[in-house]
């Protein structure tokens, strides 16, 4: 791997780069696309820091739900998204209650990541419903 | 598509299809937005005949890749002149080129219509006042088109796959199958789904849909309607899911108090749809409507990312379209607990 300066480090200066000496002198297509990239480079620089620690928490998560051990990640989401669809969380339901805590717990950390400025607009409505 | 060596061919596709020897084309620009087709500016004069004239006019075509929701050029040709034929408010429609021998895919040309699309300049354009009056004008736009009934509809839209009573457990089926065509599980999708059917009220009325109308997909200037776009994923619905889509969270560009597309209030949008229809609106099922609409919107964003992730079309721009479906979970989190059965 790399040698110091990291990939976040590289991330953070190539963003503020743009953003200090390139987006002010953009209009129309070429200022659209750079924000596209500034976005891209914005969610990126999350998921290098959190990334790891959130699939790690998520895992958790769907693990306590079922109190037994479920593999990696994707074969937890498999099984849950199957079980969801076979119905086994009834609505109104303590068990359901905990899935919907789950469900919230990993979107809303998905969504800090990749839009924080809709979950400010929403309120943090998701986790107030549940 | 590039159509900029391609002009000779489409100007004598018009000639032939105008049924005059000449026709010149001017091809202008790409107009952004379309996401999956592919729109370009050009400008058309017929020398003689029956559409003998000039026209400034979009040639619409195919995407290098699409998703299966989307009608191809052909039917939502169709489809608009259907709307057109009602009295609604779309571009013209002109020529249809369904075999795509004249650019390499299937097109059409329609009257360009004048004004903003882009939803979040449209939004800023707008003062309250005039933002009120273009949601109320939406709203009697949409009841021109569900005037057109599937027992009295034209013969050119016999394709479209009849639907009835049973459109939600269709719905729920369709969606389902579109999940496990994604490469990873949706967890949040399928509980929603499983809402979406617990909580239907029964369907009453079945009429043509534009199924994906909302800001961004119709044009004005000054405040003006000028044209409703975008008929590819139009169909046999229950016309309360094109009032509940247009006033989805989603579709607010930020604006989340404009609570009709993000341009005006609810009450003005439904007070346009009760005087085009001259029946009320039912709020509670507007609402179900409405909480359910990102269902769908997280399916096509999805299928939008997949396309660029499976390689098809590599682009920056569906890749974060993808991303968005996380928002739609999000809503969904937040707004189905709050539905009522049958409300």
């Amino acid at each position: 791997m790399l040698p110091r300066p990291g990939a976040a480090d590289l991330l953070k200066m190539a963003e503020q780069g743009l953003q200090d000496h390139v987006v002010g002198t953009l209009e129309g297509e070429a200022k659209y696309h750079t924000l596209m990239a500034l976005r891209a480079i914005a969610i990126a620089k999350v998921e290098l820091e959190e990334g790891v620690k959130a699939d790690t928490a998520e895992l958790k998560r769907i693990q306590a739900l079922y109190d037994e051990p479920l593999g990696d990640l994707a074969a937890a989401r498999k099984r849950l998204a199957a079980d969801i669809r076979a119905r086994r969380f009834e609505p109104g339901t303590p068990r359901e209650v905990r899935l919907l805590d789950l469900l919230t717990a990993t979107t809303a950390t998905r969504l800090r990541a990749v839009n924080i400025k809709y979950m400010v607009r929403r309120g943090r409505g998701a986790e107030s419903a549940v | 598509m590039s159509l900029s060596d391609k002009s000779q061919a489409v100007a004598d596709f018009i000639a032939r299809a105008a049924g005059t020897k000449t026709a010149t084309v001017a091809i202008l620009n790409r107009l952004g937005g379309g996401a999956i087709q592919e729109n370009w500016a050009i400008d058309v004069a017929v020398a003689d005949g029956p559409q003998a004239g000039q026209y400034e006019a979009v040639l619409r075509g195919d995407a290098v890749s699409g998703i299966a929701e989307s009608w191809p050029r052909a039917k939502e040709y169709a489809l608009i002149a259907a709307a057109h034929a009602a009295g609604v408010t779309v571009p013209q429609p002109l020529w249809l080129e369904p075999s795509g021998s004249v650019t390499g895919r299937p097109f059409y040309v329609m009257r360009r219509a004048k004004g903003i699309a882009q939803g979040r300049r449209l939004l800023r354009s707008l003062e309250p006042e005039a933002g009120d009056a273009l949601a109320q004008r939406l709203g009697a736009e949409l009841a021109k088109l569900h005037r057109i009934r599937p027992a009295a509809a034209p013969d050119t839209l016999s394709f479209l796959p009849k639907v009835g009573s049973d459109l939600i457990a269709v719905r729920a089926a369709h969606y389902r199958k579109s999940l496990d065509a994604l490469p990873e599980p949706q967890p949040v999708l399928e509980w929603a789904i499983n809402r979406m059917e617990d909580l239907a009220p029964p369907i009453e009325t079945i009429a043509l849909c534009h199924r994906d109308f909302r800001t961004g997909n119709y044009m004005a200037e000054n405040g003006a309607l000028t044209a409703i776009l975008d008929f590819e994923f139009s169909g046999w619905s229950d016309p309360y899911e094109d009032l509940g889509w247009f006033c989805a969270r989603c579709w607010r560009f930020g604006a989340v108090d404009r609570e009709a597309g993000g341009i005006g209030t609810r009450e003005a949008f439904t007070a346009g749809y009760e005087s085009g229809t001259g029946q009320s609106v039912d709020d509670a099922r507007l609402r179900y409507w409405e909480a359910i609409a990102p269902i769908r919107w997280a399916i096509i964003a999805l299928q939008q990312g997949e396309r660029h992730a499976s390689g098809q079309e590599p682009s920056l721009d569906l890749a974060l379209t993808g991303l968005r479906a996380i928002e739609c979970d999000y809503d969904l989190l937040a707004e189905l607990p709050k539905l009522k059965k049958g409300s």
